[in-house]
């Protein structure tokens, strides 16, 4: 039988934030960028914007903002994950890793996983042509 | 001061299902309850099978005739409809109302008369789905129902509407349970039990549970623009009146392909615990296998086109798809690691629940792997529509769904039924199930290669699918032989097999603590949790801190007389509050008849049965939640007990668990009303004039009235609540009758205002689109004015204080939602128009 030692207490909001700041703006860009393809290809929108397809360079802005927002929730997630033992005022526990570990790990990776989905959704951006 | 054995009596008294017909009609256990379900849903399980034999034995040879084509057509439909509508997801839905109170160190799960409901409708409307065979209406169109084939033009029979509205009395009761399981998974465990120790199955189950929130309403809604379409002359599908027929197909795999990982994500969950408990070892990789979870369940719903992309999409929309659909395969490969890794590295014995899951690995992995094929877009093109596509499904559904839910009945009979489950025939089960699904579905591959396509009643001797095609038919009678076998090995069981004991498996969690069958009661005394695997790590089960004993040891001993309930924070579990689970009522099921009456009359056009199927529904739930007057808490124990234990003693239920559930009908109200809304945009987007020429733009005078008269209601809402928490009665009743008044004249107004519209409903999708989107909210505004007016007769009779306040804030809550959609509303239907 594993020792009893102690586990933090968690900060509900900032655990919260990072364990579904990954999924959430994945589906909010998600949402966006198709709606905006779906939209513009099917009014026939042809227009170009720093000398891309201009419907690629929305969708493209679009992207990295979400990816911005996934980077963050990454180092947010890796920086509770850093400092989820220094403090030693919470309740008993049998297991290691607590609460605090198992958001902030599962923060690190699904905020890793999202932001390399959204970052392929990117590549598509830049390659292909919006409505062929 | 009662004995052990008197107390024990009591709380069996006041849990356990009373005798007779009418005790099992009224129950709201979990455990009956649960049973029910998993047994019904078993029941479509075998019908399913059945119609799958036939169609089986009418491919075996070229040029067969035993089936004619339109027999055919309806064997696939009931086989496909009944698999995914009425097997899977309720037969794990009823796993979980089964096992989660026990793995959760619970009593009940939150609401169960809402579990009893779920179980009423699921044979309701699996009967009624069934029910048309018995006068020839039968569907024929697939489980999709794609149009314009299901249209009133090329489907005009009855089937297409037993299909439609028997399916959506028993979706009714998926999305009820939901709820339920969300809640109930967040709010209801054992002391101690935080996140981090919950069991895998529960993880699973919560993330289920809150797909389910998302998954289900736009199958509702589509269903009912279908059956508008067809009843009611709508025309939200009928391109040649501003609708599309993709709408539908949008709207379906919105909730179609979310509703794959409805039944894989609670499968995974099982596989987890059995892996733990046969494997001897720990699972590898809690964390991955909890965040894998959450990551399918969010990816899940950005896959649904890619079974669309033969339909002509955008390329870039098309490769969202495409990523989403590939990139799933990470989470589910890390899951399939680390339950080989736990196999590897353990101490496995080979019972036949672990049989199934190592079945499971095998067929899910391949599966996967064609999975992974389909994924892209060119291949899907070549192979879409054929046997290739058959066997993938299959291989993912049977494998991921069907072999975990064995598995899972063989570890989980003992606990439930006190008997194990005889193993020499439990590997008989497994191997001629194993190898009848290979012989089966691996021949179809090749077939689908080959070029031979799905839902063709018979082929040509010269196309070169003979042998394929008589390998699958074969095979098919070996699966079904395996299935025989497990219902010799269930009856033999409970009359010969072995006794189980409490702990036959040396099990880790929970529900192993208990006896087998567990009391009605489940735990009379709760656990205390400290571990992840209590019964592994934890000497007992009534250690930790002093107080948490104390509480624990004195629920053991009050109340005794009312069922009682621990309500538990979110994240950490800590006792938060005592609350009274409702007992056991016959209103869930007179609910179900009503909407079954509703429903049922409305295939038939009997308006004036409908209506009486709505009074009854709603008669139904007034009952429902009336206080009982039986179970009474004394208040003076009451108050005497939250002193001592410093949280509050709630007879009438929960404060924190009604917030929630209102926040979570707020949550499906917003979830439903925004599909209705994807369908105004798509219809928009598709159409070069909105509104189409001929028909003028809603005039926006009355409405910009309503609107306001509707905004400002929300304020003497917000004082009410306010004036309550100041103990401030007249400010209360004053405030809540205002809103009350307020919302009745918006109502009214923008009623009125659209009797003058000059456009209807049947013309043209913009005119569909508004009447429908502007009734839906209007029954919402609707709803919300009942609430009001039920708490304002409660506040004028002086229920409420500064100590209450929690049916007034829910009610403000809905009111401020409802006030928030309609300007989402008004801004879509109103002022679009206007706007192009």
């Amino acid at each position: 039988m594993s020792t009893l030692i102690a586990e933090p207490l968690p900060n509900r909001r900032a655990l919260w934030f990072v364990v579904l700041c990954g999924p959430v703006t994945w589906s909010i860009q998600f949402l966006i960028s198709y709606g905006l393809s779906e939209a513009l290809c099917t009014i026939g929108a042809n227009f170009t914007l720093l000398g891309l397809e201009g419907i690629n360079v929305l969708i493209l802005a679009v992207i990295i903002l979400a990816l911005a927002v996934t980077i963050y929730g990454f180092l947010r997630a890796r920086q509770m994950w850093n400092a989820r033992l220094q403090r030693n005022d919470g309740e008993l526990t049998h297991d290691v890793p607590g609460i605090n570990a198992l958001m902030s790990y599962a923060g690190m990776w699904l905020n890793a996983l999202f932001a390399f989905t959204i970052s392929l959704s990117g590549v598509a951006a830049l390659l292909l042509r919006p409505c062929g | 001061m009662a004995s052990n054995a008197q107390t024990a009596d009591r709380f069996e008294q006041t849990w356990e299902v009373k005798p007779g017909l009418w005790g099992q009609l009224i129950t709201v256990q979990n455990d009956p309850i649960g049973k029910r379900i998993v047994m019904t849903a078993f029941l479509f399980f075998l019908l399913a099978g059945i119609s799958a034999l036939l169609m089986r034995v009418q491919l075996t040879a070229p040029d067969n005739t035993l089936l004619d084509p339109a027999i055919y057509n309806q064997l696939f439909t009931m086989h496909g409809s009944t698999m995914m509508y009425l097997f899977a997801v309720p037969f794990l839905e009823g796993i979980a109302a089964l096992m989660l109170p026990m793995l959760l160190g619970t009593r009940d799960l939150p609401f169960p008369r809402l579990t009893a409901f779920t179980f009423w409708t699921l044979l309701f409307g699996g009967a009624l789905f069934y029910a048309g065979i018995f006068i020839g209406a039968v569907p024929d169109t697939g489980w999709f129902s794609y149009m314009p084939l299901s249209g009133i033009e090329f489907s005009p029979g009855l089937g297409i509407d037993f299909f439609l509205l028997g399916l959506s009395v028993a979706e009714i009761g998926g999305i009820a349970a939901g709820a339920e399981l969300t809640i109930g998974i967040f709010r209801t465990r054992a002391p101690g039990m935080s996140l981090n120790r919950m069991p895998l199955f529960a993880w699973a189950i919560l993330v289920t549970a809150f797909m389910m929130l998302f998954a289900f309403p736009p199958l509702i809604i589509g269903s009912t623009l279908l059956e508008l379409d067809r009843k009611a002359g709508t025309q939200f599908f009928n391109a040649q009146a501003g609708g599309d027929p993709l709408l539908w197909q949008h709207l379906f795999w919105i909730f179609g392909h979310p509703e794959v990982y409805l039944q894989f994500i609670p499968a995974t969950g099982i596989i987890s615990m059995v892996v733990t408990v046969m494997a001897r070892r720990r699972i590898e990789g809690y964390t991955l296998i909890v965040w894998a979870m959450i990551a399918t369940g969010f990816l899940a719903f950005g896959l649904w086109v890619h079974h669309m992309f033969t339909t002509g999409l955008p390329q870039t929309g098309m490769t969202f798809f495409t990523v989403a659909s590939s990139l799933i395969a990470i989470p589910s490969g890390i899951q399939i690691f680390a339950w080989i890794v736990t196999i590897w590295r353990g101490r496995p014995i080979w019972t036949t629940s672990l049989l199934f899951v190592v079945g499971f690995l095998i067929t899910f992995v391949l599966g996967g792997i064609t999975g992974i094929m389909v994924a892209s877009a060119p291949l899907d093109w070549q192979v879409h529509d054929s046997f290739f596509v058959v066997a993938h499904f299959h291989y993912v559904l049977i494998g991921g769904v069907v072999f975990p839910i064995f598995a899972g009945i063989y570890y989980w009979f003992p606990k439930n039924f006190g008997k194990m489950l005889d193993e020499r025939l439990g590997k008989w089960n497994f191997w001629l199930m194993f190898l009848g699904f290979n012989i089966t579905f691996f021949p179809m591959h090749i077939s689908g290669l080959l070029g031979m396509p799905r839902r063709v009643y018979t082929y040509s001797g010269s196309m070169g699918w003979d042998i394929y095609n008589l390998l699958a038919t074969i095979g098919s009678f070996v699966l079904a032989a395996g299935v025989l076998v497990f219902l010799i090995n269930v009856f033999y069981s409970l009359r010969s097999g072995k006794e189980a004991g409490n702990d036959p498996w040396d099990g880790d969690s929970l529900e192993w603590s208990t006896e087998s069958p567990t009391p009605s009661y489940g735990y009379r005394q709760l656990p205390i949790i400290t571990s992840r695997h209590p019964m592994w790590d934890q000497k007992r089960l009534d250690e930790g801190s002093e107080k948490l004993v104390i509480l624990v040891k004195d629920l053991a001993q009050w109340p005794q007389t009312w069922r009682a309930q621990i309500v538990t924070s979110a994240l950490t579990a800590q006792p938060q509050e005592v609350m009274q689970v409702a007992g056991d009522s016959i209103f869930p099921l007179i609910a179900a008849i009503g909407v079954f009456t509703a429903f049922t009359a409305l295939i038939f056009d009997a308006w004036l049965i409908v209506a009486i199927g709505i009074v009854i529904t709603i008669i139904a739930v007034i009952g429902w939640h009336a206080p009982e007057e039986k179970q009474v808490v004394d208040p003076v124990q009451a108050r005497a007990f939250e002193e001592k234990h410093g949280i509050p003693v709630n007879g009438a239920g929960s404060d924190h668990i009604s917030w929630w559930a209102m926040l979570v009908s707020i949550l499906i109200l917003a979830v439903l009303l925004s599909n209705l809304l994807f369908g105004y945009f798509y219809l928009r987007l598709d159409s070069v004039s909105w509104p189409p020429a001929g028909i003028t733009p809603p005039p926006l005078t009355l409405p910009i009235i309503a609107t306001m008269i509707l905004l400002s209601s929300g304020i003497p809402a917000w004082l009410a609540l306010r004036g309550l928490r100041a103990d401030d009665q007249s400010r209360l009743k004053l405030g809540l009758g205002t809103s009350l008044i307020l919302g009745i004249a918006f109502v009214a107004l923008l009623g009125w205002s659209m009797t003058q519209l000059d456009f209807d409903w049947q013309s043209h999708a913009f005119g569909s689109l508004f009447y429908t989107i502007a009734v839906f909210y209007l029954i919402i505004v609707s709803i919300g004015l009942g609430i009001l007016a039920v708490v304002l007769y409660w506040a004028l009779r002086g229920h409420y204080n500064s100590r209450h306040t929690v049916a007034v804030r829910n009610a403000m809550a809905y009111w401020w939602g409802a006030i928030v959609m309609w300007v989402v509303v008004f801004a879509t239907i109103y002022g679009m128009p206007h706007l192009t």
